[in-house]
């Protein structure tokens, strides 16, 4: 019950792109198609997952130990991007299809707020290590649910009529708000889901 | 303390990361082709996929793997080419560049509409709504389509909604080809609407649609009006390398379908074309192909040196070929030059046009009889590589000159009239032991006794028909136990080592192939039908159906009789011109490995035209035509008038709104 109700936090109410405003440059670069944006959604997907997962135990048995927690924002990076840089180099070796499909958008996203930001929130928001790691997992999710949907509103602009003035990105921006403005609606259920979580 | 650790910390922690990275990186590294890199940086890195490949990365690695030719990119041409293969350290050969065409004159403000549509702006998805909003099923939609897909920028809106392309920018990648829903726009070079035949899913006029040479006259029209003569001729001789000829002889049955019958008369279409053509001749710059790729082809000689056979070698030249023309009488022209008479066709006109055509590098001797002088043995082991006979529309060689008993034009074979004719005159027939008469009727039993009497030892007739129909049709059968028939059979490949007949393959019932061996063949038709012969190795030949070029005549086999509508009765010049140009690109496409076959969807004999319904019940305004003179002549301000007359009409369209100025000028001419 508890992973559901974190799933669909994840997800849909505190949604990592629409919700949080983190990991917007993607949001906004590689939505223009559909192919893309899934590869992209998914890379993220197997970044943030492990990511989420090295940093929990580098906060919780180095960081908190010796006392350091201040140094979190700069061990983070450090240790996600040193990490992003090996998986890239396993996948390349051992699984080339995987590499294919994922391999343009891991550097992408080794300095990535979206991903940093994840870890962070699992450290603030006191989770275990299983909470975090399903917590990463369901933020993926969530990124690729909504850069989906965004890739197939940004595929109806190629055959509308919009201003000059608005073209491209700057249209994709003012969508990019209503579609924050419309996931701002599941804070709704926010409480409703804190009082599950409660019992 | 908090510093000291912090320090050590981080100091740890990047010193552990950097080595572990730098040891993974060891470990696991890949080795990469460096080239693959370089070659991606030459490519134009448009990712528009016209190679085929999933973008320039793919089609670089391609290209390194040498799963991909040098000039895989097709939107970079030759320059791009160029500088892959100075990557690859190799050569790369200049190659014709396409452009992208789009085929529709007309746009929705000027076509007949079937609703007003209002939707997405798109073709794709004009195109669901039964298809568009014009009338006209081919029709341009204009919604942009194609030009927002262009990866370069090459397409635009022209002012009547229609796509215009920027030739100095279009690389004929072919995006736009794939992107249009209405397959309007095409890939086009000289080099492909020379290989190309009429497809029902172009827009073509209805003159353009009755020539046999499918020569594009609205577009020649168009440029004469522009005053572009020289352009005009270059358009016409794309098609047919014979205008001038063909403004002073051709039946002109463009003229006949002209849309303007039908307001008051026909556009002198032929009479333009001859005015370009003379306006070419007099002015001595002669119009030769833009582009003569190298002659690295095959050695082809072409027997016969009339229309067909010239025609058929002006194309097959431009086709990158090396074709060599050997011509019995003294001087080339067939019976242009032998049987039309000189006041219908000067003979400089006719000396010029030749001229031209063997201008492009073309050899031809004169004075060669094939079976007297040279041989098919002969020539094969003198490093021909295919042999077309186009010998002609003579209807019997013996026009030319008497006693020809002996020349064989296919060693060993004979035609039966001449065969005949021998026996009539008490010439001495030498024939070999076992005898096929391909068709003939009752005069195959009259001359299996002829071959019978003559040292045959056995004789097969092969009919095309079944036993029942030889006595419907009142046939006579010969009786003797050395005469073998073959019902329902269709002659398909005629096998040779030399100046020997080796067998005959024929095609029987439920299309079993039969072969049967031979030493001499009678061949029932009037002349020998065109035909393409190959050497297989050393001095072995076989002949090749070309035939199947042409869409119905696909089961006429190899000796089809030259009937008058069967695929080898020239009946005119233009006819013959069209003729020549299908044997040339059928033999390229038997040279490049493909399947003689005609292409999709082709127009064929009965052309249907399409005319339009306001004027379909009009039919009876079409006023009958005396004999065309085609010995007039116009000048330039008749022809100008003449190109201005035109409807510019497409399959459905024309021009509604004749000007005032036109209307005054009709009725004053």
């Amino acid at each position: 019950m508890e992973y559901i109700i974190l799933a669909i936090n994840a997800i849909l109410v505190k949604n990592i792109l629409l919700a949080q405003y983190l990991g917007n440059c993607p949001f906004m670069g590689v939505s223009k198609k559909m192919e893309t944006a899934t590869g992209m959604g998914m890379a993220v997907i197997f970044v943030i997952t492990f990511a989420t997962s090295i940093t929990w135990f580098v906060y919780h048995y180095i960081l908190v130990i010796l006392q350091i927690e201040y140094l979190q924002t700069i061990v983070f990076i450090l240790v996600i991007a040193a990490l992003v840089q090996l998986i890239e180099m396993f996948l390349k070796k051992l699984a080339p299809a995987l590499y294919k499909a994922l391999g343009i958008f891991l550097p992408l996203i080794t300095t990535n707020c979206a991903i940093l930001g994840v870890a962070v929130l699992c450290i603030n928001n006191e989770f275990n290590f299983l909470q975090s790691l399903f917590y990463a997992l369901f933020s993926g999710v969530g990124f690729l649910l909504a850069l989906i949907l965004f890739a197939g509103i940004r595929g109806r602009f190629e055959i509308s009529f919009i201003p000059r003035a608005l073209q491209d990105t700057a249209i994709a921006l003012v969508m990019a708000g209503l579609m924050a403005l419309a996931f701002y609606g599941f804070l709704g259920i926010d409480n409703s889901l804190q009082a599950l979580m409660m019992k | 303390m908090i510093i000291l650790n912090s320090f050590l910390m981080l100091l740890g922690l990047g010193l552990m990361a950097s080595i572990m990275l730098a040891i993974a990186s060891k470990i696991l590294y890949v080795w990469e082709d460096p080239r693959i890199e370089q070659v991606e940086g030459a490519l134009l890195g448009a990712n528009c996929g016209g190679c085929g490949y999933a973008g320039c990365a793919a089609a670089a690695e391609a290209v390194v793997k040498s799963k991909a030719e040098l000039d895989v990119c097709t939107a970079g041409g030759f320059e791009i080419a160029q500088q892959v293969a100075e990557v690859m350290g190799k050569k790369v050969e200049q190659k014709e560049p396409d452009f992208a065409r789009p085929g529709c004159y007309y746009g929705y403000q000027d076509a007949d509409l079937k609703f007003t549509y209002d939707g997405v702006l798109d073709c794709r998805a004009a195109m669901l709504l039964y298809e568009g909003s014009k009338e006209c099923h081919i029709g341009c939609l204009g919604l942009r389509t194609c030009v927002v897909s262009c990866p370069f920028n090459a397409l635009s809106m022209g002012e009547n909604n229609l796509p215009v392309v920027n030739l100095d920018r279009c690389t004929g990648c072919g995006v736009c080809v794939e992107v249009c829903p209405k397959d309007i726009i095409t890939l086009s070079s000289a080099t492909r609407r020379i290989k190309a035949n009429q497809k029902k899913s172009e827009c073509t006029a209805p003159c353009q649609r009755n020539c046999p040479a499918e020569i594009d006259i609205p577009e020649y029209i168009r440029q004469i009006s522009a005053g572009n003569y020289l352009e005009a001729v270059r358009v016409i001789k794309e098609k047919n390398p014979f205008p001038l000829i063909c403004g002073w002889v051709c039946p002109a049955p463009c003229e006949f379908e002209c849309r303007r019958n039908l307001i008051d008369e026909p556009v002198g279409i032929n009479a333009l074309k001859k005015f370009v053509s003379q306006y070419e001749m007099t002015s001595g710059q002669r119009i030769l192909p833009d582009y003569l790729p190298p002659a690295k082809g095959k050695n082809i000689v072409i027997v016969g040196g009339g229309v067909e056979g010239l025609t058929a070698a002006y194309y097959l030249r431009r086709l990158d070929h090396a074709p060599k023309v050997m011509e019995a009488t003294d001087r080339l022209g067939g019976i242009l030059r032998y049987v039309i008479t000189e006041d219908r066709l000067p003979r400089n006109v006719l000396d010029w046009e030749i001229d031209s055509i063997l201008e492009t590098g073309i050899e031809a001797k004169t004075g060669k009889t094939m079976g007297k002088d040279f041989s098919l043995g002969s020539m094969f082991s003198s490093g021909t590589d295919m042999v077309l006979l186009t010998t002609g529309g003579w209807d019997s060689r013996q026009i030319l000159r008497d006693n020809i008993w002996g020349e064989n034009i296919i060693p060993g074979s004979y035609l039966l009239l001449d065969l005949l004719i021998a026996a009539s005159k008490n010439i001495k027939i030498d024939l070999k032991k076992k005898i096929v008469i391909i068709g003939g009727g009752s005069t195959s039993s009259r001359a299996a006794d002829v071959c019978l009497g003559n040292g045959a030892e056995q004789v097969t007739v092969v009919l095309p028909f079944t036993k029942q129909e030889t006595e419907f049709r009142n046939i006579e059968l010969n009786g003797s136990k050395k005469v073998k028939y073959i019902f329902s059979a269709t002659p398909v490949e005629l096998e040779g080592n030399g100046d020997q007949l080796k067998s005959l393959s024929l095609r029987v019932v439920n299309d079993e192939i039969q072969k049967l061996s031979l030493d001499n063949l009678i061949v029932s038709s009037g002349r020998y039908p065109e035909m393409l012969i190959e050497k297989t190795k050393a001095t072995q030949w076989k002949t090749v159906d070309i035939f199947k070029v042409l869409p119905r005549e696909s089961q006429v086999g190899i000796f089809t009789i030259a009937e008058t509508g069967r695929p080898t009765d020239l009946a005119g010049v233009v006819v013959a011109v069209g003729r020549g140009r299908k044997m040339a690109k059928a033999i390229q496409q038997y040279v490049s490995g493909e399947e003689i076959s005609p292409d999709a969807g082709v127009i064929v004999d009965d052309k249907e035209l399409q005319n339009i319904f306001e004027i379909a019940d009009k039919k009876d305004l079409m006023a009958s035509r005396g004999i065309i003179d085609n010995r007039i002549t116009v000048d330039e301000a008749e022809a100008r008038y003449h190109a201005n007359r035109c409807l510019n009409c497409g399959l459905i369209c024309y021009k509604k709104k004749l000007d005032k100025v036109n209307k005054e000028e009709i009725s004053a001419y």
